[in-house]
């Protein structure tokens, strides 16, 4: 059973999705739904015996292209929708003890056009109005499958976060006559504490208001509303400097670094959006080697992040650690 | 400028896709591939656990 059932209180709507408590967890050695199918082996969800880089619909989706009614009636006050929409997995290597940050250059560029590919394509149905792509790394962050890979939900409206993000982004530009996020990216570049990594086309850096000791955003230098505005040597950049900070996340504590990552593009719902511009951010749950930052009274309950960390002091951290790519 | 602009384009080559449907019958598998025909760029698989 699975429906949108709408909170009036907060003006958002919550995703039902009871076929997912069924879903693969941490499958047993030689289990993997994310290998490659090797013959006479386990069929994985996944049937050839090698792969570049694979995408399907999740097998326990949150929105589906043909929902199941509601199991339950709307009212006025709780309107409930079906839950439709598609859910992909994005995997992007056959090496299951592996990483994104393990990946040549080279593989997070052919990702990079993947992830544009499927942009345009989920853009173009017609019941979608935002493509979500992510990633969720590590159990600190809830991951069941171990296996690297990726993930794209297309919504059927624009989520609560990134419309409050849409909405600032207007009012700034009504107001001043410039794109919010242009404006952010010309502070951090002139002020350079909070500089992390930067190339021709892209600028990392540990954000003024980081929620998150190492919460980490990436930036294009010129306008770009989404993925799909970027030409090959965009992407090529991008590539490298996501190689550039997942390194240098992994050398931060010496383990395989946990985070979410977050892609936002412009809402795909064919309205204008030329206030808004294309962003990437990284959520790691890590505060130090041994402790996690978790979302407690103020965080869940109120909605207001304590940072316990300066944003000055942790992205010079992760300055240091960046390599150049060679 | 142009050869920097290509260096990773000319590496990893055009990426193509074959789209099937899966053997359950009700969703979609989308095999991206990269380079030319016979030479399909694709990561050796070193384990599987």
């Amino acid at each position: 059973m699975s429906e949108l059932r709408w909170n009036p209180l907060l003006g958002e709507w919550t995703v039902t999705a009871t076929h997912r408590q069924d879903r693969t967890f941490f499958p047993p050695p030689g289990y993997c739904p994310l290998c490659p199918t090797m013959p006479g082996g386990f069929p994985t969800e996944i049937p050839e015996s090698t792969y570049d880089i694979v995408v399907f619909e999740n097998k326990f989706p949150s929105l589906q292209p043909n929902p199941p009614a509601p199991a339950v009636e709307g009212s006025e006050l709780y309107p409930v929708r079906p839950a439709r929409g598609v859910c992909e997995v994005v995997v992007y290597t056959p090496e299951h003890n592996s990483s994104l940050a393990q990946q040549p250059v080279s593989q997070i560029y052919k990702l990079m056009q993947v992830w544009q590919d499927r942009f345009r394509d989920l853009s173009g149905l017609d019941f979608v109005e935002y493509v979500f792509i992510f990633e969720n790394k590590g159990e600190a962050v809830g991951v069941t499958l171990p296996h690297p890979h990726g993930q794209i939900y297309a919504y059927p409206f624009v989520p609560p976060r990134i419309a409050r993000k849409v909405e600032q982004c207007r009012d700034y530009k009504a107001k001043n006559g410039r794109n919010l996020i242009a404006d952010i990216l010309k502070d951090e570049k002139k002020d350079g504490r909070r500089l992390v990594a930067e190339n021709e086309s892209f600028t990392a850096l540990v954000p003024f208001f980081a929620r998150y000791p190492y919460e980490l955003h990436i930036y294009p230098n010129a306008r770009a509303e989404a993925l799909t505005d970027f030409s090959l040597k965009q992407l090529e950049d991008l590539a490298k400097i996501f190689k550039q900070v997942l390194t240098a996340f992994d050398k931060l504590f010496n383990v395989s670094f946990p985070y979410i990552m977050a892609m936002n593009n412009r809402p795909s719902d064919g309205a204008d959006y030329g206030f808004f511009d294309f962003h990437i951010e990284f959520y790691p749950p890590m505060r130090t080697a041994t402790k996690l930052k978790f979302l407690a009274g103020s965080e869940a309950g109120a909605g207001l992040f304590i940072n316990d960390t300066l944003p000055e002091e942790k992205a010079a951290e992760l300055r240091a650690l960046v390599e150049p790519i060679i | 400028m142009e050869n920097e602009e290509n260096q990773l384009k000319n590496e990893v080559g055009e990426m193509r896709r074959r789209r099937e449907t899966m053997p359950d019958g009700r969703r979609y598998i989308i095999f991206y591939t990269f380079g030319d025909e016979e030479k399909t760029t694709r990561n050796e698989v070193k384990e599987n656990v």
